[in-house]
């Protein structure tokens, strides 16, 4: 019996090489996505689950409660004293650790490179991260200052072969520390990023214990390790007295310590100063989604397709119950061809997964592993997926084949009852609602990054190259040696310096106050910058004027114990002078003090000399910030970081690659033991979009495949019905009927469920994309253009795919069609 | 054998209902040879139908061995027609996809014969339709005349009581058909209770009852018994 089923299957498949074709082929793509995202969204799951004590560990994370209008300011990092304070509070936690990150030069000999991944923390830390130590000893190894435990790769770039241990680093060309141990390279599905690390009481020692006392200084990533079934809104309940206890009275108004699970982490946070870029939770249900409704249209296609071949085996159907074959063994042997068809589809599906996986990869950023032959649990999921997708998909038409009444078919009668034709129908606009809204989704995605890079900044980011000094002495005292060294180059147009150049994130706020306003003070972003700055990005000033070395006021003037109040000028953006209660030309002349001490006790006043334009600062996800401008020399005596350690230098166009020399060639002469560190302003600006540019690439890859499948379907169904209507062709032809008529007549149907499925797409795309343009502060309208496109595209592949058919029917002999026999 | 009371059969669409079979009734003893006749839309092939239970009545009585098999589910029609029926086709219907050996063997698969009891019967009855040379070829390979003897093959294997053949020899040249009917006739000889339908005046002479039908209704029964001896002679 087995058997017999087993070569009627393959005859058929072989018989009917088109139609077999497109059913493996289109199942092979729903199941090739299904499994490609698998394991992709199994990935992105897996985060942080390996720690031994994962499920007891948690964050405690800070967040600033703006007043008067700004947005909260969510950090991922607290103050250095949090930990040590909630240790002693809370005996029932068992241990409490900090890690504190800073890019950081890191040399030995002759070699250094910019490191990003060294991590200062509590030697406690192995208590909580269960990391294996090759070499060292986990309970000693970060107890002393200045000792530092590299990861696998880190050991292998700076000694090769050598054993590193007992030797000698430098950070920052002058803090030397030695080499306690060797640790495993932590595995990629952790939200931390940690590929050395160093003992925390280093900084105490350099800097002295104010480094570690400083509640403004919220840089801290802060983590409990509770007992064992622990209930962690005992300490949620606790921590506003903490707060009141430990801040201010008044804390629980203006700051809050949001405590976080560790598992949670890289799906759900997305604060500042996350330890590296988090997954969202949002893509891994978006691309699961996509998948299942990607799989789903190639299972309504199987089903199409299937059905419309009824017409073929209608007959056998007839014949094998006149044999004998009761309904239950056709349902058996339809339910085994497709369940055949799912498996073969499956094996090339596999293929195609193999194939893809590489570019995924490189795509996504990750390096997701298919290991099916190393993992049977993996295997027998495959088969279990193929046999599941051949019973769904097989199902209907098994049920609606094995219906037919022998007396029915045999007679040569195959009038299809409307119930059948009804559900294709609905199956077919189902599809094509789906890769509609597809497509839709893609244009809106790419008409906003279209936005994005076309918006004018207010600032020029063309011919602009930034240079990052060393992170705790920026340019040193070559800064000006430098910048007239850039000057004199002709091709060079300007040459400024600030804290953060255009495109950077501006997370820094200081506590400040102004003439007319609330004198208790409030926070406002700000940017250290030298004279040139709005020169050099083209920034408008639009009341006032521009700092002024000449003026010889402009300057800050930094207070110190002996002269806590000190003088300057400064100059607000737009937004910032609106905020404080101004138009831009009444801001002038308008008093305006910074707090560089505790609650203005050591400050700097003076007056708003200018005001100028507001600028898309960063990435247009987020609302412009008001900004107040400070002029400054690079850096001051005894300072722990500079005021600023970045240069932008304006060149002229076409003039790139000799300014590129130059700059080399002076960073050698003046920073011999810095790395040189430059970039475009418009690439930095670029990568702001990068995750929204490779959501655009893959909504178009989904939905040019949603649209292949979903016209494979198509063409199933008008093969199935320009076949049964044959005869009623060959009929209108023989009364006059011409091609065109007849083709007019057969994509007439279709169009409508075209249409139709626009009904269903529409509203559910504009609700999408709605709610994903509202995560920019600064986007497009949702205009009806991409809408009418993809209804257009849809109805134009539609007639294509259906429109072929229906000529090649039109064209037939009609005597062929009429011999009915 | 075969005794059909007051059976009508009507199809109904939403608007129209077309009567078929008109209160027809109709005996046939076992081991008899029987022609139906008639003008095409007479309800041939439908009461051919009703006789092999592809189909139900809308009223009426069918007993089938004593059994009224009228009101029987599909499930139930299916076990009696299994275990007792054969049947011929016109159009001869063969499974294209499957070999001669397998097409023939389909009724007995559907027992749930073991494969050695079905190649056996299989090749045998091959043999005695004088077909077996072609055992592995596919319906596409044989003339016309060759499908139609793998077709009475088919309906021979399972040894049935009674075979239905719908114009069995439509298809066929004269020669070809003549071969059909002779294996009929041997069939018969050999016990086995056949109805047939058929529009050649010649071939129903082979019966030894002609049933002549018009518009549903049995008009009149001939007995075709000398004819039919005369030709043995």
């Amino acid at each position: 019996m087995f058997r017999n089923y087993l070569t009627i299957a393959l005859r058929n498949l072989v018989s009917h090489k088109l139609y077999s074709t497109i059913n493996i082929l289109g199942l092979a793509i729903g199941l090739a996505c299904v499994i490609l995202i698998s394991v992709f969204v199994r990935y992105e799951t897996s985060y942080d689950k390996h720690w031994a004590k994962a499920d007891q560990i948690y964050r405690v994370a800070r967040t600033f409660k703006r007043m008067g209008g700004n947005d909260d300011l969510l950090l991922a990092t607290n103050a250095p004293q949090t930990g040590p304070l909630l240790k002693a509070d809370f005996p029932e936690l068992e241990q409490v650790i900090r890690i504190w990150g800073f890019r950081l030069l890191l040399g030995r000999d002759d070699i250094a490179f910019y490191e990003t991944g060294i991590k200062f923390t509590d030697p406690e830390i192995f208590e909580v991260f269960d990391i294996p130590l090759i070499q060292g000893d986990p309970a000693t190894a970060l107890s002393q200052p200045f000792s530092i435990i590299l990861g696998e790769s880190a050991a292998r770039k700076y000694f090769g072969d050598e054993d590193p241990m007992g030797q000698t680093l430098t950070l920052e060309n002058r803090m030397p520390v030695k080499v306690t141990g060797i640790m495993e390279d932590l595995p990629d599905n952790t939200h931390l990023r940690m590929d050395m690390l160093a003992s925390l009481s280093s900084m105490a020692v350099a800097f002295g214990d104010s480094f570690l006392e400083n509640w403004g200084s919220n840089n801290f990533h802060t983590y409990v390790l509770t007992p064992q079934g622990y209930n962690i809104a005992n300490l949620e309940a606790q921590i506003p007295d903490f707060l009141t206890r430990h801040i201010a009275e008044d804390a629980n108004d203006w700051t809050e310590f949001p405590i976080q699970k560790l598992t949670d982490i890289h799906l759900t946070s997305n604060r500042d100063n996350e330890q590296q870029a988090n997954g969202s939770e949002t893509g891994v249900y978006t691309f699961s989604a996509i998948a299942f409704f990607l799989l789903l249209i190639a299972c309504f296609n199987f089903m199409n397709l299937s059905t419309a071949r009824s017409a073929q085996r209608a007959r056998e159907v007839g014949m094998r119950k006149v044999m004998g074959a009761d309904r239950k063994q056709l349902i058996g042997q339809f339910l085994g061809e497709s369940v055949l068809l799912s498996l073969l589809a499956m094996i090339l599906a596999v293929a195609m997964v193999e194939l893809a996986l590489p570019w995924f990869n490189s795509f996504v950023g990750m390096d997701l592993a298919f290991d099916y032959l190393g993992n049977p649990g993996l295997l027998a999921l495959l088969v279990a997926l193929a046999l599941l997708v051949g019973f769904f998909a097989g199902s209907y038409p098994a049920f609606y084949l094995s219906a037919f009444r022998p007396a029915t078919v045999l007679r040569g009668d195959l009038t299809r009852g409307s119930k059948g034709a009804l559900f294709r129908k609905v199956l077919v606009t189902a599809q094509f609602a789906i890769s509609i809204a597809l497509v839709i989704a893609t244009g809106v995605v790419l008409a906003q990054m279209k936005y994005a890079s076309e918006l004018d900044l207010g600032l020029d980011k063309e011919q602009v190259i930034v240079l990052q000094g060393a992170p705790s002495t920026g340019f040193g005292s070559s800064y000006h040696t430098m910048k007239q060294e850039f000057l004199n180059q002709p091709s060079i147009i300007s040459v400024s310096g600030a804290n953060l150049m255009p495109s950077d994130q501006n997370t820094n706020a200081m506590g400040i106050r102004a003439e007319e306003s609330d004198p208790e003070g409030r926070g406002m972003p700000f940017l250290n910058v030298d004279f040139d700055f709005f020169k050099t990005f083209g920034i408008k000033v639009i009341a006032g004027r521009s700092f002024s070395k000449e003026r010889g006021t402009d300057l800050i003037i930094q207070p110190t114990d002996e002269t806590p109040k000190t003088s300057a000028s400064f100059m607000l953006n737009k937004l910032a002078a609106r905020q404080l209660g101004w138009t831009p030309e009444q801001a002038l002349g308008k008093w305006f003090e910074v707090s560089t001490g505790d609650r203005f006790e050591q400050s700097v006043r003076g007056p708003i000399i200018g005001v100028v334009d507001d600028v898309y600062f960063s990435s247009i996800r987020e609302a412009i910030k008001p900004v107040f401008y400070q002029v400054m020399e690079p850096s001051y005596e005894g300072a722990m970081i500079p005021n600023y350690g970045k240069m932008a230098i304006k060149f002229k166009a076409g003039s790139v690659n000799e300014v590129l020399e130059l700059i080399d060639t002076t960073w050698k002469a003046n920073l011999p033991a810095v790395p040189i560190n430059r970039s475009f302003t418009d690439d930095n600006f670029a990568a702001l979009y990068q995750t929204e540019q490779q959501q655009g690439h893959l909504f178009t890859i989904f939905a040019l495949l949603a649209i292949f499948i979903a016209c494979l379907g198509l063409y199933g169904l008008a093969a199935f019905t320009t076949e049964q209507r044959t005869k009623e062709i060959g009929i209108r032809k023989v009364m006059g009927g011409s091609v065109k008529d007849i083709v007019l007549l057969l994509t007439r149907d279709f169009s409508k469920q075209v249409l139709l499925a626009n009904l269903f797409a529409w509203p559910v795309a504009w609700f999408l994309m709605n709610r994903w343009l509202e995560t920019f502060a600064y986007r497009i309208d949702l205009g009806l253009l991409p809408f009418v496109f993809a209804a257009l595209m849809a109805l134009v592949i539609a007639w294509l795919t259906v429109g072929g058919l229906a000529a090649r029917a039109a064209w037939s002999k009609p005597a062929l069609a009429l011999r009915y026999e | 054998m075969i005794k059909l009371q007051n059976v009508t059969k009507a199809f109904r669409t939403d608007e129209i209902e077309t009567t078929a079979l008109n209160s027809i009734n109709l005996d046939v003893e076992k081991g008899e040879f029987v022609a139906v006749m008639g003008p095409s839309g007479c309800g041939k092939s439908t009461l051919l139908n009703i006789l092999g239970m592809i189909d139900n009545v809308t009223e009426g009585s069918y007993f089938f061995n004593g059994e009224n098999v009228a009101g029987y589910s599909e499930r139930q029609l299916s076990t009696v027609r299994k275990l007792n029926l054969g049947f011929i086709f016109q159009s001869f219907n063969l499974i294209d996809e499957l070999s001669v050996f397998e097409n023939v063997e389909l009724p007995l698969l559907y027992q749930g014969i073991s494969a050695a009891e079905r190649k056996q019967r299989v090749d045998a009855v091959l043999e005695k339709i004088a077909i077996i040379q072609r055992r592995n070829h596919l319906p596409q390979q044989l003339s016309g005349g060759q499908q139609q003897r793998v077709a009475v093959a088919r309906a021979v294997v399972s040894n049935p009581k009674l075979i239905l053949a719908d114009e069995p020899t439509g298809n066929l040249d004269s020669v070809n058909g003549e071969e059909v009917m002779q294996l009929l006739t041997k069939l018969n000889n050999e016990g086995t209770t056949i109805v047939m339908v058929t529009h050649s005046q010649p071939h129903a002479e082979y019966a030894q009852r002609v049933v002549n039908m018009l518009d549903g209704h049995v008009l009149s029964e001939n007995v075709v018994q000398l004819k039919r001896e005369a030709r043995h002679v």
